[in-house]
């Protein structure tokens, strides 16, 4: 293959990074808790992927390489304004403080601030599985780590979500109301 | 009085009921984007990197 021609196909597939911009817009809400900040995120992505397509190997999984890319420019900014980010956990929780609708759907803005409260191991691997239908092993290529530890990171997430958004674990399934009321009633140091 | 003791769920781990739950409403907060038009930014950006692309590689027939 001429480089010409070379050049002219790796042109052609980079167009496919297109079809999964909607998902990293996702994921990079989901990771900031921010859309202005999640489209910053997304633009400096696409910049990234379109300009180092060249290291992208063709037949491999293109999704993930994206969100890798998505993943990594995100944990350095954060490492960068890691001083910023020691935030107001006590703050954020204390707005957590309503149970889920009767039909168990949670307020999204709760949701997205439980979220936050996640260390970002959790939060990443709760969006790409939990989220976005990522499969295990294609979250933990995406994360760099191996798929064992994407599954304990999705748990552990699940779980403290699960407590933040006051989604009894032991018997809110059976008596949802009454148990999750129970709970609410009880301080955190009588439990 | 409710009982709290009813099932001793091990530390970490959220009954899958409640894990189904929570990907729910998950995949709720994150279907809207994925639905929504991108934005002018972005589409901007990517109109930009075709049109840079056309001119570097201009000698291709």
């Amino acid at each position: 293959m001429s480089a010409k021609d070379l050049r002219a196909a790796s042109a052609d597939a980079r167009e496919d990074i297109v079809t999964h911009l909607p998902a990293l817009r996702a994921f990079a809400r989901g990771l900031t808790g921010d859309h202005a900040a999640a489209d910053d995120l997304v633009q400096e992505t696409v910049l990234k992927a379109w300009s180092k397509f060249h290291l992208y190997k063709e037949g491999t999984n293109l999704r993930a390489w994206l969100f890798t890319i998505l993943r990594n420019t995100f944990l350095s900014v954060m490492r960068k304004r890691a001083r910023e980010v020691s935030d107001s956990d006590g703050a954020i929780a204390a707005r957590l403080s309503s149970k889920p609708d009767h039909d168990g759907r949670l307020a999204m803005q709760e949701l997205n601030d439980a979220l936050r409260q996640l260390p970002v191991a959790q939060r990443e691997a709760v969006l790409l599985v939990g989220a976005l239908g990522f499969s295990v092993e294609e979250a933990a290529e995406t994360c760099g780590c191996a798929p064992g530890t994407i599954k304990s990171r999705a748990n552990r997430g699940r779980a403290t979500l699960a407590k933040l958004l006051h989604m009894d674990t032991e018997d809110a399934m059976e008596d949802s109301d009454a148990s999750v009321a129970a709970v609410m009633a009880l301080s955190p140091d009588s439990l | 009085m409710v009982s709290m003791t009813g099932k001793n769920k091990s530390r970490g781990a959220v009954p899958p009921d409640v894990a189904q739950q929570i990907d729910a409403n998950l995949k709720r907060l994150y279907s809207e984007t994925a639905s929504e038009e991108l934005p002018k930014a972005l589409s901007d950006l990517l109109t930009a990197l075709r049109e840079q692309e056309n001119s570097n590689g201009s000698d291709k027939a």
